[in-house]
This record gives C-alpha cells, sequence and structure tokens, in this order.
C-alpha cells in the first residue's frame, strides 16, 4: 500500500493528514493541475456535484450513492471548503482522490477556492486551529490557483462553478485566460465563479458583488453558439438539491445537504451515463448514529427510493484530540496558536 | 477579587454644546482600528462593559426590578415599539435570495422615525442629546442594504446604551446597570432574534463554525458574568441541553439549539470547546472580554461600520497614552450625520427562480451595499463593468490583522487588573489626534 493510498485511507476516516504530508500533497497536485486545461475535457459517465462547504459526512453519503471514486468518476464544480466543520478534511480526500486517480476525478474551482474569501467564511480559521499555523491554508491557496475554471463533458455539458461572463462569448475564450493567479474581483475569470442566472432578460448587475446575473437568452445564446445541450453549475443553494432552469439549458447542482447545519434543504448529484442521460440523485444529511435513510433519485419526471446506508461519525472526542481552542491547553496540539493566548496568559485551562 | 471598577465619566448636559462634532466614520484602515484603542472612547466603552459585567456576577433571570427606574422604561417602550413594526411589516410572501425585502421596509420606517420616537424617549431634559445617539440607533438592528446582522450592530446598541449613561440619562450604579442588562440588553436581544427570524436576515461576516455565534457575542459575556462566582453550576454543564433560562449564557445556547441541526461541537466548535476545556466561570468570562476585543471590536471589517466622533470621542485617551494629548478644538461646524441610507434594490423581476433560501448566498468582502441600487445593465455589459463599484483592495483584513496582534498582551489598560497601571503607550499608531 502506497504511502498515498494510506493517506486517503486516512481521510475517509476524517483524520487529518500531517503538515508535512499536505504540502508534499499539495506540490503533487499542483504538477497534476498545472497539465490540465482551463477547460477540462471529460468523458462521459460522469457523477458532477455541487458545492460541499466542508460537510465531510454529508460527501461520504455523497459517495454511498454515487459510488466511490474510482468506481465511479466524478467532477466537483468548486466549494469545496469553507463554513462547515471539516474543510480541511473534505478538501484535502479530494485532492489525495485526484493525485491518485487523475482521470477519475476532476475538480474545478470555485469562488471559495480563494485566499480572501477563505479568510472571511472559515477556512482559514480551521487550518489554524487544526494545524496550529496558517501553513496549510497558504499551501492550499496555492493549488486553488491551479484547479480549472470549467470542463466540459463529451463536447456537450459545459460545467462552470457560477456561470457565464458577459465578456466570453465561447468557450474558446475561456481557454485564453491566464488563471494561474487569486480569482481576480472582475473580469471574466471571476465571472465564472461568481455569476447567477437569474428571471431577467441579458445581463444584470450580481447583488453579490462579484459577478453578473444572466437570463434565459443569454444562457441558450451560448449553449447554440458552442452546440452546447446544457450547462451545469452550483454557487446557489437549491432547497430540492437542484434545479433545472429556462428550458431545462441550465441546472442548479447542490451537494451540501441542511447547509450551515440550519437551511433544512436536501442536496443532489447529476448522473450523465454515457448517451449523457440525466439522473439526480437526492440526497439528505448524515446525522450522528443514524444507521438507514432513504434517499430519492430523479431521472427527468421519474422518482423512485433507494436505500442508502448512513455514515457514522466519528466521536466528538476524537476531533478535540487535535483541534485547539482559547480555551484548551496546548497538549494535543501541533503548534502553538494565537487562539490560545488570552486564556495562556491567565494561567491556562 | 478585583479591584474597584473604574467609574465611568460624566459629559454633563451644559458641555454638550461644546462638543464640535457629530460622530461620522471614522475607521477605515487596520490603523484606524488600532487608534480607536488608544481613545477616549474605546476606554469609556470597555470601562462600561465591565461595568455592566460586574453589576449581573451572582443574579440570575428570570429579573424582577427592585424598583421601577423611568429612564428604562422609557427604553422598554420605546423597543416595544419596534417589537411592534415587526407585526406590522410581515415579511413578503414572494421568495427572497438575501433576506426578505420587509426588512427594508422595516429600516425604512426606523429611518423615518426615528426622530420622534427618540424624542419621545429622551424628553424635553435630554432631547438636546439626539443627534449624537441617533446614528448608533440606526445601526442596532441590522443592515439594510446587505440585509445582516451581527456583532457590529449589537456593539453600536451597546455604544448607545453607552452614549446614555456617558450624559446621565441612564446612571452607572449597580442597580441601574443590572436593569441595563437584565432588562434592556435583554429586550434587544429579543427584538433581535425576531427580526432575525422574520427577515431571514443573514449573519454579518461569519466565519463559518469557526465563529463564537452566527450572530451575537455580548449575551455570552454577561451569561459568564452572571455564573462567574459560583461553582454549582460548572461549565461544562452546557454541553447537556435543554438548560433553564437562567442566564444570558444559556439563553444564547438554547437559542442555537432551536436554529440549528448538527452536533453542537460542529456548528458551535468554539461554544464546545469552552464547555469542554474551560475550568471555571471565570475564565470563560475574562476570556470572552478578550475574545471580543480581539474578533470584535479589534476587527476592522466589524467596527468600519461604527461612527466616532461627539459623544464616543476621537481622541487620544489621557490614561492610556499615559500622557495630556492636545485635544483638537477647532471651530469646525458640525458636519451632519447622513444615517445609514436605506438603499432598495431595483430588478427588472424578483429573483423568484430559486425556492425561499433561508440562507442567503455568499456575498464578495469587496460588495458594496451601493451596487444594490442599481438597474441592471444596458447591452454593453464591457462598458458597464466601469460602473461597478472600485474593490476596496487590497482587503485581506481577517488575515493580516490577526497575523498581527491576535490578542491584545498589554497590561496597561485602566480596565484590567491591576488598574492602577496606566503607564507606557500602547497601540499607538503615531497617528495624529484629529
Amino acid at each position: 500500500m502506497s504511502d498515498l493510498d494510506r493517506q486517503i485511507e486516512q481521510l475517509t476516516r476524517c483524520e487529518p493528514i500531517s503538515e508535512e504530508q499536505v504540502k508534499r500533497l499539495c506540490m503533487k497536485a499542483r504538477e497534476i493541475l498545472i497539465e490540465e486545461g482551463n477547460v477540462q475535457v471529460v468523458d462521459a459517465p460522469v457523477t458532477i456535484c455541487g458545492d460541499i462547504h466542508g460537510q465531510f459526512f454529508d460527501l461520504m453519503e455523497l459517495f454511498k450513492m454515487g459510488g466511490f471514486c474510482p468506481d465511479t468518476n466524478y467532477l466537483f464544480m468548486g466549494d469545496f471548503v469553507d463554513r462547515g466543520f471539516y474543510s480541511v478534511e473534505t478538501f484535502l480526500l479530494l485532492l489525495a482522490l485526484k493525485v491518485r486517480y487523475p482521470e477519475r476525478i476532476t475538480l474545478i474551482r470555485g469562488n471559495h477556492e480563494s485566499r480572501q474569501i477563505t479568510q472571511v467564511y472559515g477556512f482559514y480559521d480551521e487550518c489554524q486551529r487544526k494545524y496550529g499555523s496558517s501553513n496549510v491554508w497558504r499551501w492550499c491557496c496555492e493549488v486553488f490557483d491551479y484547479l480549472a475554471l470549467g470542463a466540459v463533458v463529451d463536447g456537450r455539458v459545459f460545467c462552470v462553478h457560477g456561470g457565464l461572463s458577459p465578456n466570453l462569448q465561447g468557450i474558446d475564450q475561456i481557454r485564453a485566460i491566464d488563471r494561474k493567479q487569486e480569482v481576480p474581483h472582475d473580469g471574466p475569470m471571476c465571472d465564472l465563479l461568481w455569476s447567477d442566472p437569474d428571471d431577467i432578460q441579458g445581463w444584470g448587475l450580481s447583488p453579490r458583488g462579484a459577478g453578473f446575473l444572466f437570463g434565459a437568452d443569454i444562457t441558450k445564446t451560448f449553449a447554440h453558439n458552442n452546440a452546447i445541450d446544457l450547462i451545469a453549475r452550483a454557487h446557489q443553494l437549491a432547497m430540492e438539491g437542484f434545479k433545472l432552469m429556462f428550458d431545462q439549458t441550465i441546472v442548479t447542482v447542490w451537494s451540501a445537504p441542511n447547509y450551515c447545519y440550519r437551511c433544512g434543504n436536501v442536496a443532489s448529484i447529476l448522473e450523465l451515463d454515457e448517451h449523457l442521460a440525466q439522473e439526480y440523485k437526492v440526497f439528505s444529511h448524515a446525522t450522528v448514529g443514524a444507521v438507514v435513510s432513504f434517499n430519492s433519485v430523479v431521472r427527468f419526471s421519474m422518482t423512485r427510493l433507494s436505500r442508502g446506508i448512513r455514515h457514522r461519525r466519528q466521536t466528538p472526542a476524537f476531533h478535540f484530540t487535535f483541534i485547539s481552542s482559547p480555551f484548551i491547553s496546548f497538549k494535543f496540539h501541533f503548534g502553538p496558536s494565537k487562539f490560545l493566548d488570552p486564556f495562556m496568559v491567565l494561567g491556562g485551562g | 477579587m478585583l479591584a474597584a471598577l473604574p467609574e465611568l465619566r460624566e459629559i454633563t448636559l451644559s458641555t454638550l454644546s461644546g462638543l464640535q462634532t457629530l460622530p461620522t466614520l471614522k475607521i477605515k484602515t487596520d490603523d484606524d482600528v488600532e487608534y480607536w484603542k488608544t481613545t477616549q472612547s474605546y476606554l469609556d466603552y470597555m470601562i462600561f462593559l465591565r461595568r455592566l459585567n460586574e453589576s449581573v456576577v451572582g443574579y440570575t433571570l428570570p429579573w424582577r426590578s427592585e424598583r421601577s427606574i423611568k429612564s428604562v422604561e422609557r427604553m422598554t417602550s420605546l423597543l416595544d415599539i419596534l417589537f411592534q413594526w415587526i407585526e406590522e411589516i410581515p415579511p413578503l410572501k414572494t421568495p427572497q435570495r438575501f433576506g426578505n425585502l420587509a426588512f427594508r421596509t422595516w429600516g425604512q420606517r426606523l429611518q423615518e422615525e426615528s426622530d420622534d420616537i427618540l424624542s419621545d424617549f429622551l424628553g424635553p431634559e435630554y432631547v438636546q442629546v439626539l443627534p449624537y445617539i441617533k446614528p448608533y440607533f440606526l445601526l442596532s438592528f441590522g443592515s439594510f442594504t446587505r440585509m445582516d446582522y451581527g456583532t457590529g450592530h449589537e456593539t453600536s446598541f451597546a455604544l448607545f446604551l453607552l452614549c446614555l449613561t456617558l450624559v446621565r440619562f441612564f446612571h452607572p450604579h449597580a442597580e441601574e446597570e443590572r436593569e441595563l442588562v437584565f432588562t434592556v440588553f435583554l429586550q434587544y436581544l429579543r427584538l433581535c432574534w425576531k427580526l432575525q427570524d422574520t427577515y431571514k436576515l443573514e449573519p454579518a461576516g461569519s466565519h463559518g463554525v469557526w465563529g463564537l455565534d452566527d450572530y451575537t457575542f455580548l449575551p455570552y459575556i454577561f451569561g459568564s458574568g452572571q455564573l462567574r462566582d459560583q461553582t454549582e453550576i460548572p461549565v461544562s454543564s452546557v454541553l447537556h441541553p435543554p438548560l433553564p433560562p437562567t442566564n444570558l449564557y444559556f439563553m444564547a445556547i438554547m437559542r442555537i439549539h432551536d436554529v440549528k441541526i448538527g452536533p453542537f461541537f460542529e456548528h458551535s466548535s468554539q461554544l464546545y470547546s469552552i464547555a469542554s476545556g474551560v475550568p471555571n466561570w471565570g475564565k470563560v468570562n475574562s476570556g470572552l472580554f478578550k475574545m471580543y476585543e480581539a474578533e470584535v471590536v479589534g476587527k476592522r471589517v466589524v467596527v468600519q461600520h461604527i461612527p466616532l466622533g461627539g459623544l464616543l470621542e476621537w481622541e487620544k485617551s489621557a490614561e492610556i497614552s499615559g500622557a495630556t494629548t492636545t485635544v483638537s478644538t477647532t471651530a469646525a461646524a458640525p458636519t451632519q450625520f447622513h444615517g445609514p441610507q436605506i438603499e432598495m434594490r431595483t430588478r427588472n423581476t424578483p429573483g423568484n427562480y430559486s425556492t425561499m433560501l433561508p440562507m442567503p448566498a455568499t456575498t464578495a468582502p469587496w460588495a458594496s451595499s451601493s451596487i444594490q441600487n442599481r438597474t441592471s445593465l444596458s447591452m454593453q455589459p464591457c462598458d458597464n463593468r466601469r460602473n461597478m463599484p472600485p474593490p476596496p483592495l487590497p482587503a485581506p483584513a481577517p488575515f493580516s490583522s490577526r497575523t498581527q496582534i491576535p490578542y491584545p498582551q498589554t497590561t496597561n489598560r485602566p480596565w484590567r487588573v491591576p488598574y492602577e497601571d496606566k503607564s507606557s503607550p500602547t497601540g499607538d499608531s503615531g497617528k495624529k489626534t484629529t
């Protein structure tokens, strides 16, 4: 068993790998990603997934329903990190799978795969807490810069995290972008990661402060001009797990159930078979101790139920042998954490 | 035992006319935040919070006032009015992506009626204070453009109470301070919960599961203060809900259980760490004070929206700097405060393709609220890109500020123990007083 296989096994148990291992993994990942195009070419069959946001145990649900990598080909449309508790384990597992099976899994960049966003929405804090320094965060951010901006499945399904850009008429224009950088505040690269479809005509300003809103006319024109059947994207919570719009020319796939622990939504994955027929599999969030759940599969308008086994969560005790906090002593910690300071001053925990 | 708490200074009404400026936005850079920490207003605020905290040590909820205090009664009447508005302005039925647009209607009403309701509240004796406290009042209930709420808004309300105490509308005696926490602040907290629930407000600048709480901080300070000097209820009892509503800490935790599903250690990792790792409430209380200074009032992204000047002086504190500073008394005309603009976002159609979202989508940290006021683009998207607000580059605030000074380590703040140490200057950014 190779070191990498061992790391995958360890990460699958939701156990973080060491800082040194992260460093090597990130270097290896960059070597692979640098060879990929801005728009990665992917063959069907493939399973397309949306935002994960550090919800590791829900990712395990996803794999149980969709099949584990490399048995199933996967395409993840970004937003692996931030908000959830397990961004580190989630992203590193996906990255380790990418390095181990580069032809079986495609990772494209979401707007959260960015230095600036991760400092505000939690991934930076998590790396600090779990490793006691920002090294892991820094190395991961360097990998983010190399992630593809989109993918095309069999030339007919265009996948991107956010949406379209008024500066891009064709997929070929995306290939001309110099992507190896922090996500800019505007311009085509920013728009691909930030835009949203909306019930408007033409283009609209996005309330997010980055990217644009684009209407059915824009979507259909883009699909027509690029000989695309479907645009698959993520980026927006869909309470039913997915949302088809504009005469089914665009779909939002959302893969983070009960988002932020409070939204009560279900999640989905989109399975494209070798003929690009679409099947949406819907799943709900993993709960501690739950054993069996029912998940639904939507094939166009047909619905059937399938049975899945829930993943059992590790005990909290494990996590907190790892994670420091303002209130916990140094003993289980990899290194000094700034969060410890206030209480150490007063004599520690 | 702590040394006696410092007194909160008084600003007499007769000196109000001598104040040269009304509050305006002062904090724009990380250096400005460091400068603020050397000012009289920051010192006042820290003393005020410590005094409020001290006033509730050993006391439990529910609270029955020992005697009626007129100013407190007026305050509850004021908050009752705001409660009533929520009833009168129901959430819109149309699904919204970003909160519920009815919150802007509520905010508009606040803006329009604030002069009237604050005049009634202050009464003729104190009405001259109105322009100095109104900015903090208007900022206390959330952002009406972003439709979010967070610790910055909560801080604004605490500063509103501070202003009223500086001018002795409220009196800094333990009994009245206890009323401010148990009656006024609790009612404010309930109002904010109601606003969050009704209009589905986003947590402002939430760090995901790594923040203390999505919305609030002060209940944890005051609640741990209530429990500080006892040992019967251990810190770890927090891990065994349901918790009785006997203190603000428990109430805030039960609020989380009401709105979140999932393991507590995951969605509230900080609170879990505190409950499982801190030996006593005294350390929880003092630790939270330090965390508040570092993570809330020490963060530019939080406090940049809070206006300063006027009663909350933007002058270096002699007590902190250890030297008498030159107080600028230039005879500039008071600058007019323009309250938070209620901006209505115009769209071609309501964003109704998505079902009702309880959690808004990610907003760019560099996003300006002003773009929400614009209509959609014309047919030249590339040209219209120029209409986008210039991003405040570079803004790696959370990172840079954290790596600089994670928690204040100096001991020469007068509100710290020992209080007598008021010597060497700290955090002086070299900035001149304005």
